[in-house]
């Protein structure tokens, strides 16, 4: 690509600029000082590559004589292509258009193509460069440099391939470093305490098993140890068992001697005292009942005698029962008898009214004999009854009388009394009816017929309404005669009945005008006076009774007053009843006593006779048994007696003895042993033997404390092994652990391939690209410093550039003068141009007053080698050194004034 | 008809951690830790529900080295718990629990005989009075047998069926140390019934029939090596019928990993939601289960590389996923990790001229070898000189460190470039 010309619409102090007339090969273009000479370069390179964002934090080239940002370049192409690349401000890095003859085309991309796809970074750092961004590099370290100048030619923009391989190895020691902290050594330390923790759990198992068998070693040594124990018990119980026996054993052995010593009463019964006593006692018993008995009977005898009993009056005994049967009788007729008399005088007055009452001259004996029979009630009654219903019938029989003739005089003021001309009018009726119903007939003439039948019927009807009234007449005065002759026999009838009623009462005696009803009320009365009559009868012979028995009771006391004291004339008939009673009572009372006693003193006098009997029965027995017990007398009994007591009381004393030892020791063999081992042992060698013993114990027993203490222990250790779950999750922790190891190395093992990668890409870049760049620049720069220098070395294994002299001496690019540091970098970019043209289309190079540093000698050769430059692609020269000029325009640059 | 039922498991492995796991869930790690015991317990509650005539287990119980006290303990629980139901047990040591790894001091129950390692010895099982059959074993005395023990098995009862308890391995299966090395033929031709083996860690039935050679395989997965189902063989011998085995799963824990293709996914979002789905696929296939381990590695090309290489990213998707299967059935523990790339145009890349061209390029050519000498040289700190090597496995091969290399220079390089 060459350019041909510019056109600046606006950009930095530029406004609506054109430089016309660039040509092929070298081009000067001249202009004072501050004409825009870094303006220009910075439009050429931004309308190829974008305009920078504000961001970008870079002159952005604002016009300043107005006219609008952008502008355009005029190139033709490597293949003769005419093109104007124009760009105005906008995003990304602004609108850029591409026209050729034939179209318009628009996109950086585009653009990108033909400028070969170099990049923005390698046409700024290669192609288009100020004097400043030359010294730039002066001031970098050597590192820097070579990665600018190769950064370019490597493509990779402004990547620092070393940076990247500086963070690269940060991760990897970061994550593995052979010393010093690093992940993977963290996690390996984990690993190697974790494997520690495992060793010491996996000891566990031998552990558990030193347990187990520790275990059961202590168990059996505690098994021995219990034996001992058990017989140690049991030796020490026996010891104490002696001890505590002891006493008893010596007096069970005592007893068992003394007993041995004792007189043998084996004849003397058993229980002999019990009996001796028994007798003794029922003698002394005896004796005494006999006296108490005697006195009893003294006793009995004395109140015996002592008891008076009246023997007259109980002889009299039927009388004063009489008497005292009568007492009551006597009291009430005593008391009764005066209002009996005046009962009976007042029963005597009503009598003698009530007779009056029935007739004035009856007295008792006609009233005593009137008397009606059933029979005669009943005729009686059959009278009034007739008398009733003869009345009634008469009265009737007057009534209907008397009522029919009312209604006959009623009749007659009422009915029809039709006279004889009248009648004449019925059969005038008829007659003419008749005559009508002819003629009607006749004459066939309906209406007359009518009429004559009507005159028919109306004649008929008067007839038979004048004759109907008639007959009723004569009925009526039959019944009158018929009723009055009823009404005369019921009163003939009654009047009959009347006059057999007084026939009736003339044969019994009674008034003839009294009334049935009356006769009957006569009875009534009688009855009632008969009554009473009847009960003054009675209260007469009560009266007599009474009076009859106060005489007879009287009498009866009389006679019994010479037996009883205290009766008196001047007392109460029945207050001396009483007292005769009581005294008769009292009379029988005391014999009956007297009798008792008496026959209690005799059976009191039998049974001391029995008693005393008894008395000599025991005597004899009592004699009796003390001879049977082989004694001579009581004395001689009792002494023997206490003896057997002595012998007894020895053998309850050893058989209680034997019964403690024997219930503490057993029976048999084991008893014998105990006495003889009590018998040859004195109790102070016994408790020395204990007391040794319980020491024994004592140690023992602390012992299988001990033992049971470790078994304890030991189970423990056992249990605790047993439920302990570290080694798996010490296990599972190792192979997380590992397996982030192996992670972590895999990791790293990729970041240090990619290192291995870069640097072998690199060595590879430099071996297959580099030497081109090399050998390029070295031509140049060989002839830049007139031969004073003829190699540009980069060492494989370095980073840095060398520089050989004639003499095969090596500078490094600090050993450098500036201005050969500077004549490097410039062969070394030609270099690059040259090698990357090999691929790409040739662009122009842009130069900004690089050459102020070179010395004339070097300028001028410098301008031979831009000139020879020039032939394959476009050099723009930009300068304001009036000198430089006319050096360029010697070579035939193209020479453009601005 | 005489029918004996027993079930036969091996490679209990009780109490031996799982392997393989970088994230841990407080919540979950106890129940990781007690799976191996809850599945040998799930085959004791099965022995008992069954009511099966004995219970044979081929070796390895636990793991000899790990000298665990509460993994023999807790087998000891499971056969008294067996013997109080009546049930026999019948047990051989393999390599890794050979007989001098026991506690010697252990009480076994009355009903569980331990073959002894020096000699093969029979026992009978019998049923009311009736011997059913004779199991025939020899234990490993020492962890290295090499001897063929199948050779010492003589047939030496008539009564009843004839079975073989054995820990070895049969006809070289790979995987798996070659002790007690026997061949196929070695058992066929011992007139047995029955081979009840241990030491493989597969349920493989190697025959049908007379005899019925059996691996019953491991009872828990404990690493990703160790896929499927695992658990015991329920077996009916019957005089008149062929032999019935049963496979049953006793494991709590299916230990899955699965690559997850996040290429797709333009958001963490996206990425936790294609890890929901994948582990809600294992878990469906892990429903019998208590738990489910699922190793995840993100994959593919994806615009959110760059966040996922993020320290913490995976941690803190992991805990969004335990989050979200808190509470589920079977309970799920993730373990995270990311194998994603950018999404940079590696061929157009490759086809500059520039560095990263020239960079690609190395990594395309499989035979520069002195590329792979350097990186292997590079290697050397940490997996040849440094003291904790030993617990790393040297399994990536030089190529993957380059192509992990490769996208970590690219991230670097080409991603810096365009944010």
């Amino acid at each position: 690509m060459q350019i041909r010309e510019i056109h600046i619409d606006g950009f930095g102090i530029f406004a609506n600029k054109r430089i016309t007339g660039l040509a092929p090969g070298i081009n000067i273009i001249y202009g004072k000082n501050e004409f825009g000479k870094t303006t220009l370069l910075e439009f050429i390179r931004r309308i190829l590559f974008g305009f920078p964002t504000k961001r970008d934090s870079t002159n952005l080239y604002t016009p300043v004589q107005g006219g609008s940002m952008g502008g355009s370049l005029k190139v033709v192409l490597q293949n003769s292509e005419d093109l104007i690349i124009s760009r105005s401000p906008g995003t990304h890095g602004g609108t850029v258009r591409i026209s050729t003859p034939s179209e318009v085309l628009q996109g950086q991309s585009v653009l990108n193509h033909l400028l070969g796809n170099a990049s923005k970074e390698i046409y700024r750092n290669i192609y288009a460069f100020t004097i400043d961004e030359l010294h730039d590099f002066n001031t970098l370290s050597s590192d820097e440099v070579k990665n600018r100048i190769y950064g370019a030619g490597l493509g990779l923009g402004n990547v620092s391939l070393k940076e990247i391989e500086k963070e690269i190895e940060t991760y990897c020691s970061q994550i593995f470093r052979p010393r010093g902290a690093s992940q993977m050594g963290d996690l390996l330390e984990k690993i190697k305490i974790n494997e520690q923790e495992i060793l010491l759990a996996q000891k566990n198992l031998t552990l558990f098993d030193e347990l187990q068998e520790k275990l059961g070693k202590l168990l059996n040594q505690k098994l021995g140890v219990q034996n001992s124990l058990e017989e140690l018990e049991s030796g020490k119980r026996t010891l104490e068992t002696q001890i505590r026996l002891y006493e008893d054993t010596i007096q069970f052995l005592e007893a068992q001697n003394k007993l041995a010593t004792l007189e043998d009463l084996s004849q003397f019964p058993e229980n002999g005292l019990k009996t001796f006593e028994s007798m003794k006692q029922e003698k002394k018993n005896l004796i005494l009942r006999i006296e108490e008995e005697q006195s009893a009977l003294q006793t009995l005898k004395n109140n015996r005698d002592i008891l008076i009993v009246n023997h007259d009056l109980l002889e009299q005994e039927e009388s004063v029962h009489r008497l005292q049967q009568s007492t009551q009788s006597v009291l009430s007729a005593l008391q009764d008898l005066d209002r009996v008399q005046f009962e009976r005088e007042d029963i005597d007055m009503h009598i003698a009214e009530e007779i009056k009452s029935i007739d004035r001259d009856w007295d008792e004996e006609t009233v005593m004999a009137f008397d009606l029979t059933e029979a005669e009630k009943g005729q009686i009654d059959s009278f009034y009854d007739s008398f009733e219903s003869l009345r009634k019938e008469r009265d009737l029989y007057q009534d209907r009388l008397e009522s029919h003739r009312r209604m006959k005089a009623e009749t007659m003021s009422q009915g029809w009394n039709i006279p004889d001309w009248l009648k004449l009018f019925y059969y005038g009726f008829t007659a003419t009816g008749v005559l009508g119903m002819i003629l009607g007939g006749y004459f066939m003439n309906i209406p007359l017929l009518t009429g004559a039948l009507l005159l028919i019927a109306g004649g008929i009807f008067l007839f038979k309404m004048a004759t109907k009234g008639k007959n009723e007449f004569t009925k009526e005065d039959l019944t009158e005669k018929n009723l009055a002759r009823q009404w005369e026999q019921k009163e003939k009838e009654l009047n009959d009945k009347f006059h057999e009623w007084r026939e009736w009462l003339k044969t019994r005696n009674l008034d003839p005008s009294i009334a049935p009803i009356t006769t009957k009320n006569i009875d009534k009365t009688a009855r009632q006076v008969k009554t009473m009559l009847a009960q003054r009868a009675r209260l007469d012979e009560r009266i007599l009774q009474m009076k009859t028995l106060c005489k007879e009771t009287r009498e009866s006391v009389l006679s019994l007053k010479p037996m009883v004291q205290n009766v008196s004339f001047k007392n109460d008939l029945s207050l001396n009843i009483e007292i005769i009673g009581h005294a008769f009572d009292e009379s029988k009372a005391s014999q009956e006593k007297s009798s008792l006693l008496e026959n209690q003193y005799q059976n009191q006098a039998e049974k001391l006779t029995h008693l005393e009997n008894q008395l000599e029965n025991i005597s004899n027995d009592l004699a009796q048994f003390i001879r049977s017990s082989g004694a001579k007398d009581s004395l001689d009994f009792l002494r023997k007696q206490s003896i057997l007591d002595v012998q007894k009381s020895l053998q309850e004393k050893i058989a209680q003895k034997r019964g403690i030892i024997q219930s503490n020791i057993g029976l048999g063999s084991h008893f014998d042993k105990f006495i003889e081992a009590i018998q040859t042992a004195p109790l102070e060698e016994i408790k020395q033997k204990l007391s040794r013993l319980q020491v024994e114990l004592v140690e023992r027993h602390d012992n299988r404390e001990q033992l049971l203490q470790d078994i304890g222990e030991t189970r423990n250790e056992i249990e605790k092994l047993s439920s302990n779950n570290d080694l798996i999750a010490k296990q599972t922790e190792v192979e997380f652990l590992k397996q982030q190891l192996q992670s972590l190395a895999r990791e790293w093992a990729a970041y240090r391939g990619t290192l291995v990668l870069l640097d072998a890409a690199k060595q590879e870049y430099e071996k297959t690209r580099q030497p081109g760049v090399i050998r390029s620049a070295e031509n140049l720069f060989t002839q830049i410093t007139g031969g004073n220098y003829h190699r540009i070395i980069k060492p494989i294994d370095q980073d840095e550039v060398l520089i050989e002299n004639d003499q095969h001496q090596r500078k490094g690019v600090l050993e450098m003068s500036r201005g050969t540091r500077e004549q490097l970098y410039l062969a070394m970019r030609f270099g690059l141009i040259n090698e990357y043209e090999t691929r790409s289309e040739p662009l122009p190079a842009v130069m900004d007053d690089i050459f102020v540093n070179f010395d004339d000698e070097r300028d001028e050769r410098i301008i031979k080698i831009l000139s020879k430059f020039s032939k394959q692609r476009q050099v723009l020269v930009l300068t304001c050194h009036q000198r430089s000029l006319e050096a360029y325009k010697e070579i035939g640059a193209t020479a453009i004034t601005v | 008809m005489t029918a004996f039922r027993f079930i036969h498991c091996s490679d209990l492995h009780i109490d031996s951690p799982f392997k393989g796991l970088a994230s841990q869930v407080p919540a979950l790690t106890e129940r990781l830790r007690e799976s191996t015991f809850r599945s040998f317990h799930n085959i004791v509650k099965l022995a008992v529900e069954e009511k099966v005539d004995a219970v044979l287990i081929a070796g390895d119980i636990f793991d000899g080295a790990d000298r665990s006290l509460q993994a023999q303990l807790k087998f000891r629980r499971g056969l008294l718990e067996l013997s109080e139901k009546g049930i026999p047990s019948f047990i051989v040591h393999g390599n890794h629990d050979p007989s001098n790894s026991w506690s010697h001091t252990l009480d076994w129950p009355e009903s569980t005989t331990i073959f002894p390692g020096n000699k093969v010895e029979s026992f009978p099982v019998t049923r009311e009075g009736k011997t059913l059959a004779w199991v025939y074993g020899i234990s490993y005395p020492q962890k290295e047998v090499n001897e063929n023990l199948a050779l010492k098995f003589k047939k030496d009862q008539k009564q009843g069926f004839a079975v073989g308890l054995l820990h070895a391995n049969v006809g070289q299966q790979p995987g798996h140390d070659n002790y007690a090395p026997c061949s196929l033929q070695d058992l066929i031709s011992s007139d047995f019934d029955y081979w009840a083996l241990g030491h493989v860690h597969e349920f493989k039935i190697l025959r049908e029939n007379n005899p019925c050679i059996v691996y019953s395989g491991n009872t828990q997965s404990r690493h990703l090596k160790e896929t499927g189902p695992k658990g015991c063989c329920l077996v009916t011998l019957s005089s008149d019928a062929p032999a019935n085995i049963r496979f049953v799963a006793t494991d709590v824990v299916s230990y899955r990993s699965a690559k997850v293709d996040v290429s797709g996914a333009s958001s963490i979002n996206e990425v936790l939601l294609a890890i929901q789905s994948q582990v809600e696929e294992l878990a469906k296939e892990s429903l019998t289960r208590e738990g489910l381990v699922a190793r995840l590695v993100l994959t593919g090309r994806t615009a959110v590389h760059n966040e996922l290489q993020n320290p913490g990213a995976t941690k803190a998707l992991a805990e969004d996923i335990h989050a979200f299967f808190e509470g589920h059935s079977p309970w799920v523990l993730v373990d995270l990790s990311t194998q994603t790339a950018g999404t940079y145009d590696i061929d157009s890349l490759k086809d500059g001229k520039d560095f990263v061209a020239d960079l690609l390029n190395l990594c395309e050519d499989n035979k520069n070898e002195q590329l792979q000498n350097k990186i292997q040289e590079a290697m050397k700190p940490v997996f040849e000189s440094w003291a904790g090597r030993k617990y790393l496995e040297d399994d990536e091969d030089i190529q993957a460190i380059i192509l992990k290399a490769r996208n970590l220079a690219l991230d670097q390089l080409v991603n810096r470039e365009n944010p």
